[in-house]
């Protein structure tokens, strides 16, 4: 990793023991996803008002000069464009780069930066970005620099997470100093402004919702499938690259509902876990327990709500559960939809949409009943509740030792019987709950999120359910 | 011998029988004896064999597309054999030759590979959280995506193997040979690997990347 770059800045600030900061996990991209990638995170600001802050690093001028009509229309929707890229000829005179709130900053030979691919936008309501760096040809090993340019490969991450964006503005903003002092302040005074804003209560950056975020990750994945298709011989690995970036976007959204869940925080990694315990004591077969895993892994997302009523809070679908009279105000479509954006995520959609029916048939949103209900859904609408009210306890009485929680949240789930649960299941969980109060531990980890492809396989497309292929004709959001 | 009688799964008793090309597909030969038995060429795709003994046996060649294969399979030639979604979880592969096996999407979470030959497979996305690796050659084996947590790779053998994008958190390397390997973004978050040969490994992205001697 270059020294110097803002890759390696924001990593080493990461690093373990920099106090409370996750440490940074990265993923290998080609040059083929990162272009659909940033595509689809600039067009969002196409779509709404975000007015966003948007710093890019593009290596050559020359890469910068092939979007640079793209990057006329964004500078159209943002206060203020930035864009890094070695001096080539021409870089200057790009009708772009001669507007106003567009600078172009001039990185030398020798600038580390030169060797990165940036794109971060920064807005209150939409923050996203792409933090890479090219392997250099001693990176690539034996097997040299590609031929194909689309082969080309890159190390870092993405993500929507606001802190993280609003670090490594800051990162670039010190690293063009050095280029552009006056440009520097200017960038300082508006970064200051957007984090002001974000700390408020109704930024939506931090709250992931069906039509923002949502339809952000849609479009992610739109553009990654439209590439898988242009691939016009496959290449394996760069279609697997974009495959996994499909997914990826999934597990970031997954992961930043967590991180906004302050009172439970662990949810996906947990629920996933403990479902996938459920699976192994039901001698589940190896690939319904890694579809279950990634339920749980993905299960918020079934949650996401729209904007307007995240600013109002509306009825949880637990809550709604518990009384039944109550209207279900947030609608369960909305997040699944984008999920069956991806093909191969077809079972793990099902299993999230049925994941609130009850055994009785009472529940939402098909009012299935016993077997007919996916025994996915079963076991990962019970971990799920579960794990919500151990949560809950976990919250109420910080310093408490958890077994006994346990066998609370547990005694709830009991108490509403089977006309909620399958029976079987509550035996089961019982089982668990005595085995983890026994000294048992389950491995608690979010999935290496670059790497989370070993829970698809051909069993993650079927269709569990027969009408279910109606339902998916439903518009998105 | 009749092989109905065999799919059915009513005789136990079957060590050392020739089952050469058999059409063995989704029978249930659960706790059937099969050790040092001739599988070679067997279709066995889909078929059960919870906790059967195929001690020694051969399965070279043979058809394992989502065959349930939690059984013993100690020292068992599976070279060339199809293993396409199959289940191996926990199973016992010691010093069982996997040469050019397809694994693809097999799960081998806890599986007992000690001593099995591995040499240039294709392990990518597979499932192996908690395998015990240990002393396995897996050298030039293609392992990138795959989930190795909590895997023991003591003394394994990775020399140019390709572990971009690896999961090894919690996994232990010490001793292992990993000269020449691609630990592209690999995550060794919590992985011990004292005494690890790094020679001419790629661990850009890797990490923990700085802490691991090259």
């Amino acid at each position: 990793m270059l020294e110097g770059s803002i890759l390696q800045k924001l990593k080493a600030s990461h690093e373990l023991g920099q106090g409370d900061k996750r440490p940074l996990n990265f993923g290998v991209y080609y040059k083929n996803t990162l272009v659909a990638l940033c595509h689809a995170l600039e067009d969002a600001i196409l779509e709404a008002d975000y007015s966003p802050l948007v710093i890019t690093a593009f290596q050559r001028g020359k890469w910068y000069l092939q979007e640079a009509d793209r990057y006329r229309s964004i500078a159209e929707r943002s206060p203020q464009v930035v864009i890094m890229a070695g001096d080539d000829a021409g870089f200057a005179e790009h009708p772009t780069s001669q507007k106003e709130n567009v600078a172009l900053v001039a990185l030398g030979d020798s600038d580390p930066v030169s060797q990165e691919w940036h794109l971060i936008i920064l807005s209150p309501d939409y923050t996203a970005m792409v933090l890479c760096q090219e392997l250099t040809e001693a990176d690539y090993g034996v097997a040299g620099f590609p031929e194909e340019d689309l082969e080309r490969k890159f190390y870092g991450f993405w993500t929507f997470e606001p802190g993280l964006v609003l670090e490594t503005v800051e990162l670039a903003i010190a690293h063009i100093s050095k280029y552009n002092p006056e440009l520097c302040q200017q960038l300082t005074a508006q970064r200051e402004a957007i984090e002001a804003r974000i700390q408020q209560e109704d930024a939506l950056c931090h709250q992931p919702t069906s039509d923002h975020l949502g339809r952000t990750v849609s479009r992610v994945v739109d553009y990654l499938q439209e590439n898988q298709q242009d691939l016009n011989h496959r290449i394996e690995p760069l279609d697997n690259n974009l495959t996994s970036n499909e997914l990826q976007a999934f597990l970031r959204v997954a992961q930043l509902i967590d991180q906004t869940d302050l009172s439970n925080p662990m949810a996906a990694a947990e629920v996933a876990s403990l479902a996938e315990a459920m699976g192994q004591l039901v001698d589940l077969p190896s690939w319904q327990l890694h579809r279950l895993r990634l339920a749980g892994l993905l299960h918020r997302i079934a949650l996401l709500d729209k904007a307007e009523n995240r600013l109002t809070p509306g009825t949880s679908i637990y809550q709604q559960a518990e009384s039944p009279d109550m209207p279900l105000s947030c609608p369960l479509v909305p997040g699944v939809q984008v999920l069956r954006k991806m093909g191969r995520l077809r079972a793990i959609a099902t299993i999230l949409t049925h994941q609130t029916e009850a055994w009785n048939g009472s529940g939402q949103p098909a009012g299935l009943s016993g077997d007919e209900i996916p025994v996915e859904a079963r076991i990962l609408g019970l971990v799920a509740c579960f794990q919500q009210r151990v949560a809950a306890y976990r919250a109420a009485s910080p310093e408490a030792a958890i077994e006994p929680l346990l066998t609370q949240a547990l005694a709830d789930c009991r108490a509403e019987g089977s006309d909620r649960w399958d029976p079987k299941l509550i035996e089961v969980l019982t089982l668990l709950v005595k085995g983890l109060q026994q000294g048992m531990s389950l491995p608690i980890a979010m999935p290496k999120i670059a790497a989370g492809m070993w829970m698809l396989d051909s069993h993650s497309e079927e269709e569990l359910l027969r009408y279910q292929e109606s339902m998916a004709d439903l518009p998105l959001i | 011998m009749d092989i109905a009688t065999i799919r059915a799964g009513k005789l136990k008793h079957l060590a050392g029988a020739d089952l050469e090309d058999e059409d063995l597909s989704h029978a249930d030969l659960s706790k059937v004896n099969l050790a040092g038995a001739n599988l070679s060429g067997a279709n066995l795709a889909a078929a059960k064999l919870i906790g059967a003994n195929l001690d020694g046996a051969n399965l070279a060649g043979c058809q394992l597309t989502g065959t349930d294969l939690r059984a013993n399979l100690l020292g068992a030639n599976l070279m060339q054999a199809d293993l396409t979604e199959a289940d191996l979880r926990g199973a016992n592969l010691r010093g069982a030759n996997l040469m050019q096996a397809r694994l693809s999407n097999t799960a081998m979470a806890g599986a007992f590979l000690s001593g099995a030959n591995l040499m240039g497979v294709n392990l990518q996305r597979v499932d192996l959280r908690g395998a015990d690796l240990r002393g396995v050659n897996l050298s030039g084996a293609n392992l990138s995506g795959a989930n190795l947590t909590q895997a023991d790779l003591q003394g394994a053998i990775l020399s140019n193997a390709n572990l971009e994008e690896a999961d090894l958190r919690d996994a232990n390397l010490a001793g292992a040979n990993l000269s020449g390997a691609n630990l592209l973004c690999a995550d060794l978050e919590g992985a011990s690997w004292a005494g690890a040969n790094w020679i001419g490994a790629c661990v850009v992205g890797t990490f923990l990347e700085g802490k691991v001697e090259n």
